[in-house]
């Protein structure tokens, strides 16, 4: 009965728009009676109300009033025997009229719909069926070995050409009319599914995809769907996972998430191995690191040799360089979103490896039936035999160690709500040649509660934490034996909700807030002989409030646009103490300042920053499109550092009165080609970018552990603006991609007083612009299992600053810098090689190993590190100089490793 | 794998004559010293200039007080100048400043700076420690030992309550030879390689501070000539001076200090220009290099004798300040600054 009752309630539905209320005709004609006449009159006789459409009852005409009847249905009977009507009771005291025919059709259907028992998957509740109605299709695609969400995978209908792509969570949701399909349900490196469906009413359909054994043509190295560069509104992403990892020669025996993105247009490493990018001319504190939703400020072991998250633990990394959605904020040139792996919820697996750095081990399983699942994985540095190999004095009496531990769960705790968590410890010890000793510690756990209202409407809530705490203890004067501790400290919580109707939505809503706190210094004697005098630079704490709100919109077939408005409020908030420098700082003589006593929470300073984010994708036809992007970001934390390479004496600074948050607004345009049926992708993306309140520091500064830091630094503006080139070659034996980029990146102060003035206030290149960049990543796969790759990469040599002038002062030589950037380091080439032996194919085999073998730096190139000047004692190392200007290389020489992966 | 090497190709030119200018008067009597040379363009072969030092002739150099004395000095070498021993003397409160006119026209001057009363030595003492040392071998090979040797402190006896002070070292090293039948007294100096600057906080006579001098390791035997035996190192006298600098002195100070140590090694250094406090008066957007300092100075002189292995330093306070001439050697009849352990 209840079936009916909403059967009929859609037919109604389903005429709606033709529909009149009878109660509103009061045409009457006193020589005969009309048909609408009599339904009036049997309406007011029994109390009911009758819906029907006006030109079926126009096309009857009888001079029959029904007085007889005794009920509504027999008088409707007796009526539409007359005419070519018939009715149907929508509900109590409701009626209407249909014809004949409309209702014959809609009958038939409707038992198709009911009756058809084949193979097809059904959908949805026929209950809820209403003709002509679009209904909504979702669920969540999944790795069926592991129940890991596929991401990207495309959802394609052939007989409609319409198809959608699943999004970070592997969820998908497509707009149908009821009716049967056949769902090709693909992505790349795995078997593709054909699901025949039939859908009655919006449901939902999770779908499991098994990664097939790769064909020799059919090798493709990228997890997302093929024409996704195409196909999605967004520019500027860059997403890579470990399909496209494999394809890397790996560095140290290991394949490294955060530099593989340094192969990509626009993003550069700011050093040979250096933990830092630069994106598309950016600094490297301008990028924000999101493992999962939670910051995380150390991403690197030794310097940068090796990121420092094991890469088995990850499931993708997606770079925002371009168009930044608005839930992200807080950094003003890239997001890059580590997800990690949900913990597969079939079975325990173990992966591992061998290098020569360090080894790692990884577990991932179910806990608790299907609903508990976990991830954890950690990696160890052997000892430092290898810095007893290199033949250079200082480091050969150096060491270095390291680790890092990260452990996932994910609870579905009902249907509806999912828990999941994960805590990370990262650490790194680095003593050189036993003068200067670094310790670097990361912290950071997050906590996430998804609440599923429906399939198109879920909300996120979370709440995170992270740490980074970098411990110098500097031996290099005895008398002066210093410890020096810089910490930063974020947390944060975030609500989103999340809501795609009728799958051409996809609205995202959010509110954050971030709480800092930076150490920018605590300075203290290493020990009780020394006499260093400790020193101390106040606690810093910067609350970010934010709200945002963006909608990914298929306008149709052609047109898509993302837009986004996010809304930040900033606080600079004590206790802390505020000088008024009246102008400027003398001299470091801070006697007779005024200084402003803050109290706890009291508010010091205030920012506020509206955000517009657009994104819009005209589509030509389903191998070209070309996008536009708008993007206005903020960012009220900024690294100080003196050096283009991150460094350990870096410290993060908030934003206080004098210190103003970096704006920047980013424009960018592309083109999107792909040829031979997605088989090669091109793309032409052009971007500018004008930067605003940027650091820059004074010639000399005394940066560390300074009170009066602000006296440092002055206020730069900043542009940026490339040409990025894109070439990749999806499929067969050969692969790979060649990039190449034109960029700039330029800097300008407008100080008034000589030392506020930075090459006489005129455009200078900022340490991160290097203008020629090119990639090359070749791969061949000599068949299913044997792999050589290769991977080229040139860039132009950053810019630096080198000493213009010499002079004896007393009796010493010094040196005196200028020009701020004036030179360039050599430019940077290297060629890297591996022969990749992947594990075994068959499915059931339970043990499965591999290896690689790679040769970093083929042509023994001594690319720049840096360039410092230093006064040594003369020898026969430094030919028997007292002074020099010293380049450093990290591997002068080809670099062999041997590594062995291994998974059961 | 990593590995620094001296990077040549780098050339500069400049497109004007830089000057760097140093000097100082002291409140003990003159003569006092002042040199004007030019700035060079950077050479990565520092050596290769010693040779080429563009010092400046002809330059107009005077020393002003704030009592109007206004003294010219005089030319001796090329680009030194000096004064005569009477014509000006450094006092306690006053102020002086340096004017210097070169020989293209252009004027600079520093500001006046003025002289403070030095912080007193109560006394130089000396402590056993090992240290990693940077030694060179004879292939001249570079590596690191841990070495044995003697920390020098000095104890502050000032009323000085806070400030900046500066602090110099000299040790003269003492070797005895024999030649034949004669005894040959010989000696030479170590001098600190950077700018030793302090800043004081809170310093009184009941809170003493111990500001470190120089860390010595012993001198080896010196080896034996054809005509010259091996003779033991025989002592150390070492020799402190303090001065009370002002905060533009002591910023220049750590400055050089700072760029002489070359911190942050391995990475970009902050770049800098050190200026003292000289300025261009007639092209006020012209560089000058150098500084000008004024200061009373407070000596200090004692000897000691240690032999590598022992536990304790033979230490001796000079009552009366000698003066010690640059390196020499004496045959049979030991200097009047000799000093013997008792």
């Amino acid at each position: 009965m209840n079936f009916l009752l909403r059967f009929l309630t859609c037919i109604v539905f389903f005429i709606n728009s033709f529909i009149v209320f009878s109660q509103n005709i009061s045409n009457t004609d006193d020589q005969k009676t009309t048909n609408r006449e009599v339904v009036q009159k049997i309406e007011s006789k029994f109390g009911v109300v009758i819906y029907y459409e006006q030109r079926w009852l126009d096309n009857n005409t009888i001079n029959f009033v029904p007085e007889t009847a005794a009920t509504v249905e027999e008088a409707l009977n007796f009526f539409t025997a007359r005419t070519n009507l018939n009715f149907i009771k929508v509900q109590e005291n409701s009626y209407a009229l249909v014809p004949k025919e409309v209702l014959k059709n809609i009958l038939e259907q409707r038992d198709t719909l009911l009756n058809e028992n084949d193979n097809l998957i059904v959908i949805g509740n026929i209950n809820s069926y209403i003709k002509g109605k679009k209904i909504e299709l979702n669920g969540i695609v999944k790795n069926g070995q592991n129940g890991e969400p596929v991401i990207g995978a495309t959802i394609y209908i052939k007989s409609l050409k319409l198809g959608v792509v699943s999004d970070s969570k592997g969820v998908y949701t497509i707009s149908l009319n009821p009716g049967k399909y056949t769902l090709n349900v693909s992505s790349l490196g795995f078997e593709e599914n054909i699901i025949p469906i039939k859908i009655i009413s919006s449901g939902e359909l999770n779908i499991e995809l098994f990664e097939k054994s790769i064909k020799l043509d059919e090798v493709v190295v990228l997890a997302q769907s093929a024409d996704r560069n195409v196909n999605r509104s967004q520019m500027g992403i860059v997403e890579i996972d470990k399909k496209i990892l494999k394809q890397i020669p790996p560095v140290m025996g290991e394949r490294d998430i955060i530099k593989s993105f340094t192969m990509m247009p626009g993003v550069k490493s700011t050093g040979e191995f250096g933990t830092g990018i630069s994106v598309r001319g950016g600094g490297n504190d301008q990028n924000l690191f999101l493992l999962e939703n939670t910051p995380i400020y150390n991403t690197s072991h030794v310097f940068g040799l090796i990121s420092a998250l094991t890469p088995d633990v990850v499931e993708n990394v997606t770079m925002y360089k371009g168009f930044i959605p608005a839930e992200y904020g807080e950094r003003v040139s890239s997001v890059i979103d580590i997800q990690l792996k949900n913990g597969n919820n079939k079975k325990f697996k173990t992966y591992g490896g061998i290098g020569i750095l360090n080894n790692r081990l990884s577990f991932e399983g179910p806990l608790y039936k299907d609903k508990v699942t976990f991830i954890a994985g950690g990696r160890s540095s052997y000892s430092n035999w290898m810095l007893t190999k290199i033949p250079d004095e200082e480091l050969a009496n150096s060491q270095a160690n390291f680790y890092d531990l990260i452990l996932g769960l994910n609870a579905s705790v009902t249907p509806n709500n999912r828990v999941s968590a994960f805590f990370y410890n990262s650490y790194d010890f680095f003593n050189y040649n036993k003068t200067i000793e670094y310790s670097n510690k990361n912290t950071s756990g997050e906590i996430k509660w998804t609440y599923y209202k429906n399939s198109s409407l879920y909300f996120t809530f979370i709440g995170n934490y992270t740490n980074n705490t970098v411990i110098k203890n500097d031996f290099e004067i005895p008398s002066e034996k210093s410890t020096k501790e810089i910490s930063i400290t974020s947390i944060g919580i975030k609500s989103e909700c999340n809501y795609a109707p009728g799958g051409k939505h996809a609205i995202k809503a959010g509110i954050q807030a971030n709480e800092y706190l930076s150490e920018p210094g605590r300075l203290k004697p290493y020990n009780s002989q020394s006499f260093s005098l400790p020193k101390n630079v106040n606690l810093k704490k910067g609350l970010e409030l934010a709200a945002y709100v963006s909608d990914n919109y298929q306008l149709n077939d052609k047109i898509s646009i993302n837009l986004g408005l996010r809304y930040t409020q900033y606080m600079n908030i004590g206790s802390d103490t505020v000088y008024n420098y009246n102008g400027r700082l003398i001299e470091g003589n801070t006697s007779g300042l005024t200084p402003t006593i803050y109290s706890n929470n009291q508010v010091i300073a205030t920012y506020q920053n509206l955000e517009p984010r657009l994104s819009l994708k005209y589509q030509f036809n389903t191998s070209t499109s070309t996008k536009i992007s708008y993007n206005k970001n903020s960012q009220y934390l900024s690294m100080i550092s003196a050096s283009a390479v991150p460094t350990p004496d870096d410290f993060w600074q908030i934003a206080t009165n004098y210190i103003k948050p970096v704006q920047t607004t980013t424009y960018a345009i592309g083109l999107y080609k792909n040829f031979l049926n997605n088989s090669i992708e091109t793309s032409i993306e052009g971007y500018s970018r004008e930067l605003n309140n940027l650091i820059e520091i004074k010639n000399g500064a005394k940066l560390y552990v300074n009170e009066h830091i602000e006296t440092e630094l002055l206020t730069a503006t900043g542009k940026t603006y490339g040409v990025e080139l894109y070439l990749k070659k999806n499929s067969g034996s050969v692969n790979g991609w060649i990039s190449y980029t034109f960029s700039r990146s330029l800097k300008k102060t407008s100080g008034k007083l000589p030392d506020e003035k930075i090459n006489n206030n005129s455009y200078y290149p900022s340490n991160f612009d290097k203008p020629h960049d090119l990639n090359l990543m070749l791969s061949y796969n000599y068949n299913r299992r044997l792999r050589f790759s290769f991977n080229f990469s040139y860039s132009t040599g950053r810019a630096v600053t080198l000493p213009d002038k010499i002079y004896k002062s007393g009796d010493n030589w010094l040196v005196s810098y200028k020009y701020r950037n004036n030179e360039r380091l050599p430019d940077y080439h290297r060629l890297d090689f591996s022969i990749s032996f992947d594990e075994s194919l068959k499915i059931k085999k339970r043990w499965k190993g591999s290896w690689t073998l790679s040769v970093i730096n083929v042509y023994a190139r001594k690319n720049a590190y840096s360039m410092y000047f230093k006064k040594e004692v003369p020898s026969k190392d430094n030919n028997y100089r007292e002074f020099g200007l010293y380049k450093l290389y990290i591997i002068g020489i080809p670099f062999p490793t041997l590594t062995y992966n291994f998974t059961f | 794998m990593s590995c620094k090497e001296i990077y040549n190709d780098y050339e500069v030119k400049l497109d004007q004559n830089y000057y760097v200018i140093n000097g100082a008067i002291y409140e003990t009597p003159g003569p006092y010293m002042i040199s004007v040379r030019k700035v060079l363009p950077y050479t990565n072969n520092v050596n290769s200039l010693m040779d080429t030092l563009d010092n400046v002739k002809d330059a107009e150099v005077r020393i002003k007080s704030d009592k109007g004395e206004n003294v010219l000095l005089t030319e001796i070498s090329p680009g030194v100048y000096k004064t005569r021993k009477h014509d000006i003397k450094g006092e306690i409160g006053h102020k002086y400043s340096l004017y210097v006119k070169t020989n293209d026209g252009d004027e600079y001057e520093s500001a006046f700076v003025e002289i403070k009363k030095a912080p007193e030595i109560a006394s130089i003492d000396a402590k056993i420690e090992k240290r990693p040392v940077l030694q060179t071998d004879r292939y001249g090979e570079q590596y690191v030992e841990e070495k044995e040797g003697l920390n020098f402190s000095i104890l502050s006896n000032s009323s000085l309550t806070s400030g900046n002070v500066k602090i110099d070292t000299r040790i003269i090293v003492e070797t005895i030879h024999s030649e034949g039948e004669s005894t040959v007294f010989c000696w030479f100096q170590l001098k600190d390689e950077v700018p030793n600057v302090k800043v004081l906080n809170s310093v009184s006579t009941s809170d003493l501070k111990e500001l470190p001098a120089m860390f010595l390791i012993p001198v080896p035997n010196l080896p034996a000539t054809k005509t010259r035996s091996i003779k033991i190192t025989y002592g150390y006298i070492v020799e402190v001076k303090t001065y009370f600098i002002d905060s533009v002195q002591y910023k220049y100070y750590s400055e050089v200090k700072e760029q002489l140590q070359a911190k942050n090694k391995i990475f970009d250094p902050v770049p800098t220009q050190i200026k003292g406090n000289m300025r261009c008066i007639s092209k006020p957007e012209k560089e000058v290099y150098g500084n000008f300092n004024a200061a009373s100075v407070s000596v200090k002189q004692s000897f000691f004798s240690w032999v590598p292995g022992l536990v304790n330093v033979y230490k001796k306070d000079m009552l009366k300040t000698v003066v010690i001439p640059e390196a020499d050697c004496k045959r049979n009849l030991a200097p009047k600054f000799w000093q013997k352990k008792n």
